[in-house]
C-alpha cells in the first residue's frame, strides 16, 4: 500500500463529494465482495460488505445499510459455523445489496452524511426466508450462550499463557462467537405486528363489556423484537388497553358533554429507541384523577398527608403500581384501574421501564420501553469495594486510568454499599458510564476485570433492595455479580 | 504547533470524512493507512500525536494493530472507530490500548471530543 492520498486543504463537508465517493467506493467494494465470494474468501467478503454498511450508515441510506447488514449477518453465520456457504444465497444477498446501493446512489436520494431524511424508496427487497422451529433457535442460542462463557474462560487462560498465536486465535474465536450470537438473536426477531394484530379483538371485547365506543389503531408494527419479548409484552399491553377502554375513555354521553367525538381514540404504537423499542398505549379519555388517587393513597397509608398535591406523573404511577392498590374500589373513580402493578412487574422483569403521562380531560399515555432481545448481553466486569459488578457494554463509553491527582466518585460509595467501602489504597481504574446527551459519568472502581457475555437474570427481589441493579449474572467461578442499571444510577445521582 | 493525526480505515470514504472533521478543527493529517499492517508501519515512520483506527480492516484488524502499536510505543494515543453492532469489540479494543472510541456513523462533535480526550 502507498502513502495514502495527498492531504487535502480543509474543505467543507460537501454533500456532492461524499455522494460521489459513496457511489464509486461502494460499487468497488461490491466488486471486491463478489470476487471474494467466488474465491470462497468469506473474511474478505465480510470486510467489503461491512465497509459498504459503514458508508451507507454515514450517508443515511437506511435501505443500503439494512441490505449490507443482512448480507453481513449471513456471512457472520457462515463464518461462525464453518459451513461451506451456498453460492446461491451469497449471490442473492450481494444482488440485494447491489440494487439497494444503486437506489441509494441514484441522484434522487443523494444526501449529506448523517442526513436527517431517508428516502423511503431505498427499502431493500423482500429477503428469502426459511421456516425454522422456534425451539431449535432457542437451543442454538443456548449453545451460543454457553460458547460465549467458554470463550471467556479461554481468554483468561490464554492471557496467563501469553502466547501471541493463541491470543490471536482466541480473539478470532470471540469475534466469531459474537457474530454467531448476533445472527441467532436476529433470527429470533419477529415483527410486533404479530401481537398488534390480536389487539383489536381485546379492544372490541372491552368496549362491548363497558358500553364504550372506541376507534382503535396501531402503528409501527414492523418494528421487530425477540420472540420472548413479544410474548412477554402481550399481558401488560392487554392490561393497559383494557384500562384505556374501561377507565380512560368516557361513556358516549359524557364525551358528548365534553365536546368530544362519541368514539374514544385508543392508539398503540411502537417506536425504535436506543437499545430497544418503546410501545405507547394512548387514549383521549378523561385522564387519571390525581386528587382521587392521592386521597385514596393517603387514606390507605401509602402516602403521608404531606405528600405533594397534586402528584406529578411519576408519583402517580408509583402509587398506581403499588400491588393491589388499583384493584380496590378506587380503580373505578380514579380513571385508572386494574393491572398497572402487573404491567410494571412484567416490564421490569424484561429489563424495561414504564412511564405515565396524563392530562385531565385530554387523556392518558403509558409508555413501555423494553429491550429488543433478552438472552446474552456483553458486559464489562469491574470490582468495586471488593465486590464484582457487571456493567452492560451498551452503557459504557470506555475505561481509562485516572488522571494524576484526579478524584472521581467511587462506584462502591455511589451504590451505598457501606459494608464494602471503596478500596482507595490503589489508584484503581475509571469507568465512563454513558448518560446519553448528558455526557459520560466517570466513576472509580478498584479495577476493570474484563469483558464477558452475561446472561442477565432478572431478580425482582434484588431490585427492591438495590434500585440500581438490573438483575444478576453468574460469573465463571460461580460467583454472582449484580448487573448495574446504569440509567437508574445516573437518574439517582442527578434526577 | 498543530497536532498530527494518522487515519486508519480501509474505506476512502471514511478516511475523507474523518480527515475533513479533523482538519476543520485544526489538526494536521500526516498520513493514512488502509490495513492494520500498514497502520503499524505508518505509525512507526510518522509518530503522529494520535491515531484514528477502524476495527474491521484487511491484513491485520484494527484491534491487533492497536496492540502492535502500543507494544512499540506504550504512550500511543488511539481513538477506535467502530460500526454499529460492534459494541462487543469496543471494550476489547480499549483493553488492547485504545484510549477512546466513537461509533459510526460519525458525529463530528463526538469524534473531536474523543480526540480532545486522548490528547488531554
Amino acid at each position: 500500500m502507498g502513502a495514502g492520498r495527498p492531504v487535502p486543504p480543509a474543505v467543507a463537508l460537501s454533500a456532492a463529494r461524499y455522494a460521489a465517493l459513496f457511489s464509486a467506493e461502494s460499487r468497488e467494494q461490491l466488486v471486491r465482495a463478489r470476487r471474494a465470494a467466488d474465491a470462497a474468501d468469506l473474511d474478505a467478503c465480510f470486510r467489503a460488505v461491512h465497509t459498504v454498511k459503514g458508508m451507507a450508515g454515514a450517508m443515511g441510506h437506511a435501505g443500503a445499510e439494512a441490505a449490507a447488514h443482512a448480507a453481513e449477518s449471513l456471512l457472520a453465520g457462515w463464518r461462525a459455523d464453518g459451513a461451506t456457504p451456498s453460492a446461491d444465497e451469497l449471490t442473492l444477498a450481494l444482488d440485494l445489496l447491489e440494487s439497494a446501493v444503486d437506489r441509494a446512489a441514484s441522484p434522487a436520494v443523494g444526501q449529506a452524511p448523517n442526513g436527517a431524511s431517508i428516502a423511503a424508496a431505498t427499502a431493500p427487497a423482500e429477503p428469502r426466508t426459511v421456516r425454522v422451529d422456534a425451539a431449535l433457535l432457542d437451543a442454538l442460542l443456548d449453545v451460543a450462550g454457553e460458547l460465549a462463557g467458554v470463550r471467556g474462560r479461554l481468554a483468561d487462560a490464554a492471557a496467563r499463557v501469553g502466547d501471541a498465536a493463541l491470543a490471536r486465535a482466541v480473539s478470532d474465536a470471540s469475534r466469531l462467537t459474537q457474530q454467531l450470537q448476533a445472527a441467532l438473536q436476529e433470527a429470533r426477531l419477529v415483527p410486533l405486528a404479530e401481537l398488534f394484530d390480536q389487539l383489536p379483538r381485546v379492544v372490541r371485547e372491552a368496549a362491548r363489556a363497558s358500553g364504550r365506543e372506541v376507534a382503535f389503531e396501531t402503528a409501527g408494527g414492523d418494528a421487530a423484537v425477540d420472540r420472548g419479548v413479544l410474548d412477554a409484552l402481550a399481558e401488560p399491553l392487554t392490561h393497559l388497553l383494557r384500562n384505556a377502554v374501561d377507565h380512560g375513555v368516557e361513556p358516549p354521553d359524557e364525551r358528548a358533554r365534553a365536546g368530544k367525538p362519541a368514539a374514544g381514540q385508543v392508539r398503540v404504537r411502537a417506536d425504535r429507541v436506543t437499545g430497544g423499542v418503546r410501545v405507547t398505549v394512548a387514549d383521549d379519555g378523561r385522564g387519571v384523577d390525581r386528587a382521587a388517587v392521592r386521597a385514596a393513597a393517603v387514606a390507605r397509608g401509602l402516602l403521608p398527608p404531606s405528600a405533594p398535591d397534586p402528584l406529578d406523573d411519576a408519583a402517580l404511577l408509583a402509587v398506581l403500581a403499588r400491588p393491589g392498590f388499583s384493584t380496590a374500589a378506587v380503580g373505578r373513580v380514579s380513571g385508572r384501574g386494574v393491572g398497572v402493578d402487573a404491567a410494571l412487574a412484567r416490564v421490569r422483569a424484561l429489563g424495561g421501564t414504564l412511564a405515565l403521562e396524563t392530562a385531565p380531560g385530554r387523556g392518558t399515555r403509558f409508555a413501555l420501553t423494553v429491550p429488543l432481545t433478552l438472552a446474552v448481553a456483553p458486559a464489562v466486569l469491574v470490582t468495586a469495594g471488593g465486590v464484582p459488578y457487571a456493567v452492560p457494554v451498551a452503557h459504557v463509553r470506555g475505561t481509562r486510568e485516572p488522571h494524576p491527582g484526579e478524584t472521581v466518585p467511587q462506584l462502591a460509595d455511589l451504590l451505598g454499599r457501606a459494608d464494602h467501602p471503596a478500596d482507595t489504597s490503589t489508584p484503581g481504574d475509571v469507568l465512563l458510564l454513558d448518560r446519553g446527551a448528558r455526557g459520560p459519568l466517570a466513576v472509580g472502581v478498584d479495577r476493570v476485570d474484563g469483558q464477558r457475555d452475561c446472561v442477565v437474570k432478572p431478580v425482582p427481589a434484588l431490585r427492591a433492595t438495590f434500585r440500581t441493579a438490573a438483575g444478576a449474572t453468574i460469573l465463571d467461578g460461580g460467583e454472582v455479580a449484580l448487573v448495574l442499571d446504569v440509567p437508574a444510577l445516573a437518574a439517582r445521582l442527578s434526577p | 504547533m498543530p497536532r498530527t493525526a494518522l487515519i486508519c480505515d480501509d474505506a476512502l470514504f471514511m478516511r475523507t470524512m474523518v480527515g475533513d472533521i479533523l482538519q476543520q478543527a485544526g489538526y494536521t493529517v500526516v498520513g493514512e493507512a488502509t490495513t492494520g499492517a500498514e497502520a503499524v508501519a505508518r505509525y512507526r515512520e510518522l509518530r503522529p500525536d494520535f491515531v484514528t483506527m477502524d476495527i474491521v480492516m484487511p491484513d491485520m484488524g484494527g484491534i491487533d494493530a492497536v496492540r502492535a502499536i502500543r507494544a512499540e510505543d506504550p504512550g500511543a494515543r488511539v481513538v477506535m472507530c467502530s460500526a454499529m453492532g460492534q459494541q462487543g469489540l469496543v471494550v476489547e479494543a480499549i483493553q488492547a490500548g485504545a484510549r477512546e472510541f466513537v461509533v459510526k456513523p460519525f458525529q463530528p462533535s463526538r469524534v473531536l471530543e474523543a480526540v480532545e480526550r486522548v490528547l488531554a
